[in-house]
């Protein structure tokens, strides 16, 4: 009983709407700097715009395979043994995926080492298909996934762009001036950089949102007392 | 002799130099949700070791194994998972078989403790930085104990960092990856790292 009313008060997100739905991936439920699911690979190995886009890159094509792949495992299976499985679709996909990127970009794979195999263990796949993606209908979890991982690829680039900016004085290895503050390579400027961008995407979210809901108000109250105005004019 | 100063070794530099948390930022999203609660925390970070030490010894004959192999480095991640997939299934049916209580109680996150990459990433670096099976041991005990030292750390820093006095933008998530950051920060310091900092 208890458990049928879970399940009816389970949040439905058959509902579609594109600007919402995007806002929601990229922004208000952000992987990386608002929900923290995602973040090794952005504090660790993401210290050039190269390495960054190769991680986005293999987080997009191993996350986004698995995920829809996954969503056909019957759910009679219990949650315990279907964790398995997602761990090895993610790793059968991992096998293509590495080897097609060390073709394109062998020098980057190389660098970036053990932080492209430990995608496949990514909280994406493992805690957000079960509370979000399989919940919803197909064509809208597809939507969904792309939009999640969109996310996550952006701050992955901007983190290793702003790093190697930071870090080197360059920009995708062309040489921009000669500052060099090597700390924020390292484990603990990648942690402080990443901690310090979650605090303020989240008050500049914060901010627009505070806005457009004051905005929304404003244009209810005015709306309101020209229905009042004109009512009034229609009695007299 | 010699054994037991490789295991030690290779233990102390899993939990310091090679810290799950602060040096390679394994499993922090799982780490930070469990160290709001002792219990969890307590329960995750057994849970990290058991699996960690065991699959660090089976992988330790796998990798001898396969080591030569040329696309050995594509395969691992599958090779591990399974590995990781039978010990975390047959662990599951032997508690559910003889210890129910207890199954209650962990199937709601025992997989965190699994398929981790405090698990995972401990078993990559055993196979880039160790050569015998008394280092292999070691290293997965000493990350495991590095990996609760490291929640311990942030259970006691999570109250305070959640307090009124930091931004509200802040709070959580953000201002734990600030603290990471600089206990990082200290455990480089304890290991003799320099920052060349040229501006």
């Amino acid at each position: 009983m208890a458990k049928a009313k879970q399940i009816k008060n389970r949040p439905d997100f058959s509902d579609f709407h594109f600007t919402r739905d995007l806002l929601d991936g990229i922004a208000k439920q952000n992987i990386v700097l608002m929900t923290g699911l995602v973040n090794a690979p952005v504090i660790i190995a993401a210290t050039t715009f190269k390495k960054g886009v190769v991680i986005a890159l293999a987080f997009a094509i191993i996350s986004f395979l698995t995920i829809m792949t996954c969503s056909f495992v019957p759910k009679k299976i219990v949650y315990a043994l279907r964790i398995i499985i997602y761990a090895l679709v993610g790793s059968v996909y991992y096998i293509p995926t590495i080897l097609l990127l060390s073709r394109i970009f062998p020098l980057t794979v190389e660098l970036i080492g053990i932080y492209l195999p430990l995608i496949i263990t990514n909280s994406l796949i493992f805690s957000k298909t079960e509370s979000r993606f399989y919940h919803e209908r197909k064509l809208k979890m597809f939507f969904d996934v792309i939009v999640f991982i969109i996310g996550f690829g952006i701050v992955c680039v901007i983190t290793g762009a702003f790093r190697e900016f930071i870090c080197y004085g360059s920009f995708a290895g062309i040489q921009l001036t000669d500052i060099s503050i090597k700390a924020f390579e390292s484990p603990f400027g990648g942690f402080i950089l990443v901690g310090i961008m979650a605090g303020m995407f989240r008050a500049l979210y914060n901010y627009l949102r505070n806005r457009k809901a004051k905005y929304t108000q404003a244009l209810n109250n005015v709306q309101l007392e020209d229905n009042m105005t004109s009512t009034a004019e229609n009695k007299e | 002799m010699d054994n037991l100063l490789l295991f030690i070794d290779a233990a102390m530099i899993a939990m310091f130099v090679e810290n799950a948390i602060f040096s390679r930022a394994f499993g922090t999203s799982t780490a930070l949700y469990a160290a709001r609660k002792k219990d969890s925390m307590i329960g995750l970070g057994l849970g990290v070791a058991y699996v960690t030490t065991i699959s660090s010894v089976i992988t330790y004959f796998i990798d001898k194994l396969l080591s030569e192999w040329e696309y050995y480095f594509v395969v691992m991640p599958l090779i591990y998972t399974v590995v990781i997939g039978i010990l975390y299934a047959g662990s599951l049916l032997f508690i559910w078989r003889f210890i129910p209580k207890l199954f209650v109680k962990v199937k709601k996150y025992v997989h965190l403790s699994v398929f981790n990459a405090a698990v995972l990433g401990a078993l990559f670096l055993n196979s880039v930085l160790n050569e015998s099976i008394f280092s292999y041991l070691g290293f997965g005990i000493g990350l495991s104990a590095g990996y609760l030292i490291a929640m311990f750390f942030l259970h006691i820093a999570n109250e305070r960092l959640n307090s009124p006095l930091i931004p509200a933008a802040f709070r959580g998530m953000p201002i734990m990856m600030v603290f990471i950051g600089i206990l990082s920060l200290a455990f480089y310091a304890l290991t003799g790292y320099n920052t060349s900092v040229n501006v």
